[in-house]
């Protein structure tokens, strides 16, 4: 390094134009004439561009910020936009699962769980009718619960399945207070539904749809 | 009370919403951060565009500063809009960026340098670096801020601040040394005489 024929790297020089240079440095710059004025010369520039002047403030930002419209009163979408955006997918989603639920699922349950979901079949409601006559009971029960399964299926198990629902149906009519139920629970998923579509339509507005336009007017930063 | 506790007591105090306290920050820094946009930027208009977004970046998104110096914070949020602005410029082509240094001069006073044409000569230099080079040297020569910061600000190892660093001062002796006044009023001498025909550009350790 103190050799006078080497000389220290351009990089370096440049660098030690801020940097104390350690001992081993300094004694090759107090031998290389090269080498001292070049880093010199970086100090010189270093010098000249640390006395630049500041350029004179064109205002008071603080002040500005003052007279601002107040920004975080107008912006909480915008700072709880995680949370809302997690809460309308989430708001969504259970929307979703209870329309199935409501709407559609009924109709792909057994005959048994749609009789307790939806209430009396006209079977139950002419039940206590049709009780005292067994046979017309039996006939009523083919014709306005099975049709599927008179197409399908052999006589015998037809009547073997309609023997079965004939059996139930005083079950059925016995349980009058339990019908009442699922009036209630499909009212409340009604409201349920309502209440999600109300919150999911919100928290696309004020999640995505703000949000968004903000964004377009004032990019937000990169970190 | 020391200065980062009382950095530290204004910072909470704004997060709660407190405009006065987020004002005094202000205060503080938009002095560093205008002049780091002009550095950046060369116009004062953009330079003034871009310090107004930082504060209200900065204030809108307050809860997100953790780890770093408030210093570096906006220098961070500055440079970024920064480079926005260098983008958006590009796409209009309305600020050349090599002419940038020659027409935002500024008139004020000038105690450190007297010579009017050095100033010149450093601003149009300065303009004349790549951008990345630009920010290190303003944020290092300019300002004055230590490496660690620089790293912060920029999101840069230490390393590569160096070495961008290092660039940046042999581009800007070069640059300067082919203005005749820079040339004269900072003794930049050329090329020495034991090392002719050689470029000053790059000489090894050990030839």
């Amino acid at each position: 390094m103190t050799d006078r024929s080497s000389h220290l790297d351009e990089e370096r020089l440049a660098l030690l134009a801020s940097e104390e240079p350690d001992a081993e440095v300094s004694a090759h710059l107090a031998q290389c004439e090269f080498c001292r004025r070049r880093w010199q010369e970086y100090r010189a520039v270093r010098q000249a561009l640390r006395s630049l002047p500041a350029p004179p403030l064109p205002r008071d930002f603080a002040a500005a910020l003052n007279h601002a419209p107040p920004l975080r009163r107008a912006a909480w979408w915008w700072r709880y936009r995680t949370v809302l955006r997690a809460g309308t997918l989430l708001a969504a989603t259970l929307l979703v699962v209870l329309l199935s639920v409501v709407v559609a699922a009924p109709r792909f349950l057994p005959s048994e769980d749609r009789q307790t979901t939806l209430g009396p079949s006209p079977v139950a409601e002419l039940a206590p009718a049709a009780q005292p006559n067994t046979e017309e009971m039996r006939s009523a029960g083919i014709a306005s619960q099975t049709p599927a399964i008179l197409a399908s299926e052999t006589p015998s198990s037809t009547f073997a399945a309609a023997t079965e629902a004939t059996a139930k149906v005083p079950a059925t009519s016995e349980q009058e207070p339990v019908s009442e139920m699922p009036r209630t629970i499909r009212l409340l998923a009604w409201v349920g539904i309502v209440v999600l579509a109300v919150l999911t339509l919100a928290g696309f507005w004020f999640g995505f749809l703000l949000p968004a336009r903000r964004v377009r007017q004032f990019p937000v930063v990169r970190r | 009370m020391s200065g980062s506790e009382d950095e530290a007591f204004l910072v909470a105090r704004a997060r709660t919403g407190d405009r006065d306290a987020f004002a005094e920050l202000v205060r503080r820094y938009q002095r560093l951060v205008f002049a780091v946009s002009y550095r950046l930027l060369g116009d004062p208009d953009l330079a003034e565009d871009v310090a107004q977004e930082t504060f209200i970046r900065a204030f809108l998104s307050l809860e997100h500063f953790r780890g770093t110096t408030m210093r570096a914070w906006l220098l961070r949020i500055a440079h970024n809009a920064a480079l926005d602005q260098l983008r958006a410029s590009a796409r209009r082509r309305t600020v050349p960026l090599e002419h940038a240094g020659e027409h935002a001069s500024f008139d004020v006073p000038e105690p450190g340098i007297e010579q009017a044409g050095l100033r010149a000569a450093l601003e149009a230099a300065l303009a004349a670096l790549p951008v990345e080079q630009r920010a290190v040297v303003v944020l290092a020569d300019v300002e004055g801020l230590p490496y660690e910061e620089i790293a912060q600000t920029l999101g840069l190892p230490l390393g590569t601040v160096k070495s961008r660093l290092a660039r940046a001062r042999m581009r800007l002796r070069t640059l300067l040394e082919s203005d005749p006044r820079a040339r004269e009023l900072l003794g930049l001498s050329g090329r020495l005489p034991d090392r002719e025909g050689e470029s000053p550009e790059r000489l090894i350790e050990g030839e």
